[in-house]
């Protein structure tokens, strides 16, 4: 064969290959919210079309699963996960036999496992886990099969399925899938990896989209406690292999301000009131690869405007790069502005992110009130979210990164002031010790527009008068009357 | 030999210290009265936080010095803040914050002396959580464990008082004891770390509490 003619038979075998190749195709049925799904494969495709997918995955049927799961544990948007409990798929051929592949005889696998304890047990065994995220759009996809679905099971299947010439044909393929009912009162990871919500949808993939699929690890980053099935053989030192949460996977920190500084102002303590939770990506070595965190503005009780930043410690010679976004609304992930540093995103050995952006105007009240959250009778709304992240050049050891909660700060536009928590910068009070920046418990309600939290919190003027050895609980004694509306997690979380 | 090695020690130590400063202060209270076994570090520029050239010790007076510091070089003074869960546990201040929170000192001559480099603690108003620093020293169990071949997972947690919510603070596989190290952030009003240690080979949870008495 000559050169043309060899280009020519290449060009020839490849339009054949394409021609042929048989696209993935989404299945009718779905694992149901009970976390069962019996799942009958030819109500949309043929034998001949199932064969060919399997021949594409090197003998294995893969199905696609399209992870859908509500917020438990530690799972979120961005990360959630079911367990496979158990899975058999059958094939039944014309002449009557049938064939069965078992989860429990090795049949089937995914890419990560976990220890889990399934419910009402304690111990905790070796499972196959399928990882997956909502609500992000995926701009390397290539098609809508890539772009939908998170994770797959891979069920091995040596027997030919459609062979006309030798009288081979499947008549019906019946997978049976239960997710395992992880035993959540064991907190974690079992309440990461449980079934709630639901349904998943299904797709049986050709090789592209499986590939496509496995190398994206839909949700694998932030999950926790991950084995992978087929880890690579050399350790990715840039691979998170756990986290590290401040102050916990389910809590945060609050901080509110008084922006009048150095003036006491009406000292209701609600002038901006911020939420914000901060976790550490380690690898293997427990060194720290990136910083993650998430914001949320509560109150904002001014006429002033702010910027709020939060500023951590890092060693002079940290490089990394920064990405922040702010969403302005909740459910609305096209609703956002860019909040990353400008330049290198470090200030002599520090990061100093400004999570929060001219506060007046992306935290206004959407009646109209010059205050947010913070009037008698106003309807709380959900304030604007803003999610970070310091990706680290080089792993960094934890011990040189400062501590949590950090150095979170106001800028207030109108006076050009910086104001520090007291615990950061002892300077930050007035002269009879009050301080301008304070860090609460979590549950902390703050007070209404105008009324001092002297007044409304009874105790908190003998707490300060006694520099602190006195009424250390003053925020559990409060005029209830006279607080903004139950702001608690599950109200301004989103 | 041994002349010659002589000579240059009789030549070397007078010059260290002609070349060296001092730096000394005292840590109080507001109300001006000095704090004992305060620990002060000093550092060079750009050191990592908590990575100290020097440590001292206050004491019953609540005064501190640093001898033999070289001149035209900068340090930063500071009062170290250990987190790590034995030095909180050791830490008879561990609500206080500082101010001012350091100084910069650059002696400028081989005579110079930095002696008011003064502390005060006052309550952090602020300070509701403490914060705690965990190695592998502080899991003795893991000792047991086949880090390199069993996957042996390690779940740390804290629970507030009358509540059965877990407060996660780190879950993840352990396969080194030696670089194995967790921050924590935990409310003032929690008195318990809990951790959790699982393997393949050993499926059933050891539950064990780590009192955070004064930490």
């Amino acid at each position: 064969m000559n050169k043309r003619n060899c280009l020519l038979f290449a060009a020839t075998v490849l339009m054949a290959g394409i021609a042929n190749a048989q696209e993935s195709i989404r299945l009718t049925d779905v694992i149901k919210s009970s976390g069962t799904g019996n799942i009958n494969f030819f109500k949309d495709v043929t034998a001949e079309q199932l064969e060919q997918l399997r021949v594409d995955n090197g003998g294995m049927i893969v199905v696609g699963v399209d992870v859908n799961e509500s917020a438990n544990g530690t799972e979120k948007a961005s990360t959630q996960a079911v367990t496979l409990g158990s899975l058999t798929l059958t094939v039944t051929y014309s002449d009557n036999t049938q064939k069965v592949y078992d989860l429990a005889n090795g049949d089937a696998s995914t890419e990560t496992q976990t220890l889990l304890a399934e419910d009402p047990d304690t111990q905790r065994l070796l499972r196959y886990t399928l990882l997956g995220e909502s609500g992000s759009s995926r701009i390397t996809a290539g098609n809508a099969i890539q772009g939908a679905f998170d994770s797959t099971i891979k069920i091995v299947v040596n027997d030919t399925l459609f062979d006309p010439a030798q009288g081979i044909e499947a008549t019906s393929v019946i997978a049976n899938i239960a997710w395992l009912d992880t035993n959540v009162s064991l907190g974690d990871p079992e309440a990461f990896y449980d079934y709630t919500n639901g349904f998943e949808d299904l797709a049986l993939l050709n090789a592209v989209d499986t590939e496509f699929v496995d190398d994206y690890g839909a949700g694998l980053d932030e999950a926790v406690a991950v084995i992978l099935t087929n880890p690579p053989e050399v350790v990715d030192p840039q691979a998170v292999a756990t986290w590290n949460y401040f102050p916990s996977a389910s809590s945060y920190y609050l901080v509110g301000y008084e922006d009048l500084y150095p003036n006491k102002g009406d000292y209701d303590f609600n002038d901006l009131t911020v939420a914000y939770q901060v976790r550490y990506g380690l690898n293997s070595d427990s060194d720290v690869v990136t910083i993650r965190g998430t914001a949320y503005l509560i109150t904002r009780g001014a006429g002033f405007n702010h910027d709020w930043h939060l500023k951590i410690p890092l060693p002079g010679d940290a490089t990394a790069s920064f990405a922040c976004t702010t969403f302005l609304v909740p459910g609305d992930d096209y609703s956002f502005q860019d909040c990353s540093p400008d330049g290198s995103g470090f200030v002599n050995g520090t990061a100093d992110i400004q999570v929060f952006s001219k506060t007046a105007d992306i935290f206004a009240d959407p009646l109209g009130a010059v205050m947010t959250n913070t009037l008698k009778d106003q309807t709380f709304v959900k304030g604007p979210k803003s999610t970070f992240r310091v990706d680290f050049d080089v792993p960094l050891p934890a011990s040189s990164i400062g501590q949590a909660p950090y150095d979170p700060y106001l800028f207030v536009h109108n006076s050009g002031e910086k104001i520090q928590l007291l615990q950061v910068n002892p300077a930050f009070k007035d002269p009879d010790g009050y301080p301008f920046g304070m860090l609460m418990p979590v549950d902390w309600l703050p007070p209404l527009e105008y009324f001092s939290i002297s007044t409304i919190y009874p105790l908190f003027d003998s707490f300060v008068a006694s520099q602190g050895t006195q009424d250390v609980d003053w925020y559990n004694t409060f005029l209830s009357n006279y607080v903004v509306d139950a702001p608690t997690i599950d109200v301004w979380e989103w | 030999m041994l002349h010659r090695l002589l000579a240059v020690m009789f030549i070397a130590l007078p010059c260290t210290s002609l070349l060296a400063g001092e730096i000394k202060g005292q840590i109080t209270d507001e109300r001006g009265i000095g704090l004992p076994g305060v620990r002060v570090c000093l550092s060079l520029q750009n050191a990592a936080p908590g990575e100290c050239f020097k440590t001292r010790i206050s004491n019953k007076k609540g005064n501190y010095s640093f001898n033999g510091i070289n001149a035209g070089e900068p340090y930063t003074v500071q009062v170290l803040t250990d987190a790590s869960l034995t030095a909180r546990k050791a830490d008879p201040y561990p609500n206080l914050a500082w101010e001012p929170v350091n100084y910069t000192v650059e002696l400028a001559s081989r005579k110079s002396k930095a002696n008011d480099r003064n502390f005060t603690g006052s309550f952090s108003y602020s300070n509701f959580q403490a914060e705690v620093q965990l190695g592998g020293a502080d899991f003795p169990e893991l000792a047991n464990y086949d880090l390199a071949n069993d996957y042996v997972f390690l779940k740390v947690y804290t629970a507030d008082p009358g509540d059965s919510e877990q407060n996660l603070i780190f879950l993840g596989q352990v396969t080194d004891i030696n670089k194995l190290l967790i921050e924590a952030s935990v409310p003032l009003s929690a008195t318990e770390l809990i951790y959790e240690i699982y393997s393949v080979a050993a499926p059933e949870p050891v539950v064990v509490s780590i009192s955070l008495v004064n930490a």
